[in-house]
């Protein structure tokens, strides 16, 4: 059979030239570093916080709090603060990490067990249909490899695939590189505010355009599977908004909210919406457009442990 | 539904195997019921359009052949054909432009008037589906053609899913007796399909999907670049443009083949051209055919009498109209006369031209004509691109004045992400110098069946390393 | 017909200034590389001038090939 033939021959001219051509860009170097980098946007090297911070997690430990979500997430709850309140509390936000993949860290690394209460950050930015960063940083960096190649899969994109294979190939090397403002227990600490000129640059802002956010419809649909996961899991779960600089886009912001209080409501889930939050100024309270600063941070999170306290959510320690 | 999306794969496979089973007599039916999924497939509702076109024209067809003896009212039926399949396409596509273009002349007389802007979401393919419309109605109309009377065919000939988006625009004569003889499956015209689409794919995904990034860049922002940076820009918007564009069209003749189907080309390296002239005869050839025969002809011979300025008169008007179908915008309509202008200046230059060529250098006389035409085909596409006639004018002018900033372009290679923005330049360099021999290869099919299949292999094996994946539209699916 | 066929071989040339042009019922455009869109106009009226007949745009379009061209030639002759 002809047709027989040709699908072989095919199929092995592919298999053999893919592989060798993922080979060869991981090894030929482009200063320090496999060349492949330079072929696409969106390859992501071992190392950093994610390849940390995965790897000091452990899954057979006792936290009474684990947070996850984007930057906004390791970059806005200190788990140090946690802990001197008297909670033991673990990081597990990555960069632009969408809400999709939180998913797949949630299935992978979470249960009732390990986390007493999962704080999930939530922020439109994250529910849009881009998430080749977040999901190549995970697929080059989770420990677990049945995550990484849970994750790669679900992207629908062949880059992920790409990835997937580097991390094959990559098994056995160093992380390329580590990022020094990562603080430790999943969390990365900026004492900087904003310079006096991105402050006067946007109020001198005639007219702010906003960069739109669109959601995504999938990403939606992983929202609501997260929450049927976690009572799956018998996770105990909130949803946090933190705080935003004058510099989000609040326009869509009641319509976003709107979209996740259906299945939120439905299971009783809690969601603490700190978007706004009196105490924070983005002039003294954050290092760029959308990160608060450890200043920032400090009142954030007590006013969230007050409140989770108040709503007996957290018990006294 | 994007040739380049998992809906198209899945899609395609489907309707494959339905029409694998299907007896061969009876396979047009899986073929119009894909087509109208498909062409339903994001918005249904563009399905009545559709239909009120086939319908028209098909009855139209009939009627005049009906009245084969009676010129009036054959001429009637044409006329009534014609003026659905055109004011479909006017109402939904120049409308909103026609009424811009009253308003603002209406205030300049009067700093009160005003006239409600109206601006209709173009349904895709539309000018694609018309146009092959409006021909078969012509053939019929001048005897070429009998008309179908098998309305089942004629609607799968109108909207055959391969072409339907964006071309190759089908003619009457080539396209209705295949719908009338369908070829068996073969195994011949699958590794062709196969092929074709592949180097469709590799195009569209690894050459000007990449390119889109940085040519929507520069024009989105022409203030902040030199010149020597447009140059670079308008460069690469035409290799995107070709590469697009072909891309769509080798992908929508793969398919067809795959079923049996022969659909016309539509691209010949336009780029090697060494005059406009000849560039029309190697660029969206199924539209300047078209045009050809449905508009230039016809004008010209009416004014038979005005001799050689019937001629430039007809060309004059028919890429005026050219231009105007690109879309409903000043810019095209710029496009347009330029491109009409360079044919008039040819048209009229011809002998002196023939002079010229005798007493030069043959050499030097092609490497001129090439690099001219190639530089006059530049310039017109950044009209073709540009978002607004002040944008485009402004380009050019920035282009004539900084070209030779050369610090401006390295910053712009550095912003683009430095060696990424090489490597990129560097996979387009390898396009156009394989671009011949694939093309040629994969359609003459002139090597061993093996051969082919590891070429196709290999271009796989780009576009899952090389590829930009998601939605990016084909620039075509906007006329 | 055949004088015809002499005759219009003759305007072939004159038009195409190319005295080795031969003609065949299916010679087409593509096979004189002068022939275009553009000299099918001085074509057809140096061939009306020569046999003395109109040719309108109408008979123009279903021509394909010079044996079209002939049968329409005749066809003016004879009415």
């Amino acid at each position: 059979m002809a047709i027989i033939r040709h699908i072989l021959l095919s199929v092995f001219t592919i298999a053999v030239l893919y592989f060798l051509g993922m080979f060869v860009l991981k090894t030929v170097p482009y200063s320090g570093k496999p060349a492949i980098y330079i072929t696409n946007n969106y390859y992501n090297w071992k190392g950093g916080d994610t390849y940390e911070k995965y790897r000091e997690f452990s899954k057979t430990g006792d936290y009474d709090i684990v947070v996850a979500g984007s930057s906004r997430a390791y970059r806005g709850y200190s788990p140090f603060l946690f802990d001197s309140a008297g909670y033991n509390c673990f990081n597990l936000g990555t960069s632009a990490q969408s809400i999709k993949n939180t998913y797949f860290i949630v299935k992978h690394y979470l249960d009732s067990a390990n986390c007493q209460l999962l704080i999930i950050d939530v922020f439109a930015g994250a529910f849009t249909k881009n998430q080749l960063e977040s999901s190549s940083d995970l697929v080059e960096n989770l420990n677990d490899p049945a995550a990484a190649y849970d994750v790669a899969m679900h992207n629908k994109d062949i880059r992920t695939l790409n990835i997937a294979t580097l991390r094959f190939l990559t098994e056995n090397d160093k992380p390329y590189f580590s990022k020094k403002d990562y603080s430790g227990k999943g969390y990365s600490e900026k004492g900087d505010s904003l310079s006096v000129k991105q402050q006067t640059d946007f109020f001198n802002r005639k007219k702010v355009t906003h960069k739109k956010i669109e959601i995504d419809e999938e990403q939606i649909r992983y929202f609501n599977k997260i929450v049927d996961l976690c009572m799956e899991k018998k996770l105990r779960v909130v949803f946090v908004y933190s705080p935003v600089s004058y510099f989000y886009d609040y326009s869509i912001h009641h319509s976003f909210v709107d979209m996740l209080k259906p299945s939120m409501e439905m299971k009783n889930v809690p969601f603490y919406d700190f978007s706004i939050c009196d105490s924070i100024n983005t002039a003294y309270h954050f290092y760029d457009e959308s990160h608060l600063n450890s200043a920032g941070v400090k009142i954030f999170n007590r006013a969230l442990v007050t409140k989770l306290k108040q709503d007996k959510i957290l018990s006294d320690k | 539904m994007l040739f380049n999306s998992l809906d198209f794969f899945l899609f395609f496979s489907a309707v494959f195997i339905s029409w694998l089973v299907t007896p061969v007599n009876f396979r047009w039916i899986i073929l119009l019921g894909a087509s109208l999924v498909f062409y339903g497939w994001e918005k249904p509702v563009y399905l009545f359009l559709l239909a009120l076109t086939i319908l028209i024209t098909y009855s139209s067809a009939i009627k005049m052949e009906e009245f084969k003896k009676a010129p009036v009212k054959k001429r009637l039926f044409l006329y009534s054909a014609v003026f659905v399949n055109l004011g479909i396409l006017i109402i939904f596509k120049y409308l909103g432009f026609f009424t811009d273009i009253i308003s603002q002349l209406g205030t300049l007389f009067s700093k009160g008037f005003s006239i409600q802007s109206l601006h209709l979401l173009l349904p895709i393919g539309i000018s694609f589906y018309t146009f092959q419309s409006i021909g078969y109605s012509l053939d019929v109309y001048y005897g070429l053609r009998k008309p179908e009377k098998h309305l089942g065919y004629f609607a799968l000939f109108v909207s055959f899913f391969p072409q339907i988006l964006s071309g190759p625009i089908g003619r009457s004569n080539e396209m209705l007796p295949q719908i009338h003889q369908p070829k068996p499956f073969s195994l011949n015209n699958l590794g062709y399909g196969l092929q074709r689409f592949v180097w469709g794919l590799f195009k569209k995904i690894v050459i000007a999907d990449r390119l889109d990034i940085y040519v929507n860049d520069v024009y989105s922002n022409i203030p902040d670049y030199p010149g020597s940076v447009l140059w670079l820009a308008t460069l690469l918007f035409a290799f995107q443009l070709y590469a697009d564009f072909s891309a769509y069209t080798d992908m929508a003749i793969g398919v067809a083949r795959i079923f049996g189907f022969t659909l016309l080309e539509n691209f010949d390296f336009p780029f090697i051209s060494k005059s406009v002239t000849e560039f029309w005869r190697r660029w969206h050839m199924s539209l300047s055919s078209w045009l050809r025969d449905y508009v230039y002809t016809p004008i010209q011979f009416s004014k038979k009498k005005w001799k050689k300025w019937a001629t430039v008169y007809a060309i004059f008007l028919t890429f005026f109209i050219c231009g105007l179908w690109h879309g409903a915008k000043m810019t095209f309509v710029i496009f347009g006369i330029i491109q009409g202008l360079a044919l008039m200046y040819e048209m009229l230059t011809r002998e002196k031209r023939q002079q010229w060529r005798e007493n030069t250098n043959p050499y030097i006389y092609n490497s001129y004509s090439w690099l001219i035409t190639f530089m006059f085909t530049l310039i017109s596409f950044v009209f073709f691109r540009a978002n607004t006639t002040a944008d485009a004018f402004l380009l050019i002018q920035k282009q004539f004045t900084t070209f030779y900033d050369i610090a401006g372009l390295k910053a712009f290679m550095v912003h683009s992400g430095g060696i990424k923005f090489l490597f990129s330049m560097a996979l387009l360099m390898l396009f156009v110098l394989i671009d011949r021999y694939f093309a040629t290869t994969i359609q003459t099919q002139n090597k061993k069946a093996y051969v082919l299949n590891v070429m196709a292999s290999v271009l796989i094996v780009f576009i899952l390393l090389f590829g930009t994946f998601g939605k990016v539209d084909f620039i075509y699916f906007q006329f | 017909m055949d004088q015809h066929h002499e005759k219009l071989t003759q305007v072939f040339r004159n038009v195409f200034k190319n005295d080795s042009i031969e003609i065949t019922r299916t010679t087409t455009a593509a096979d004189i590389d002068q022939w275009d869109s553009i000299t099918h106009l001085d074509l057809i009226t140096a061939t009306e001038e020569a046999f003395h007949i109109e040719i309108t745009g109408f008979d123009v379009m279903g021509l394909k090939n010079v044996g079209d061209l002939l049968d329409l030639i005749q066809r003016k002759l004879e009415d």
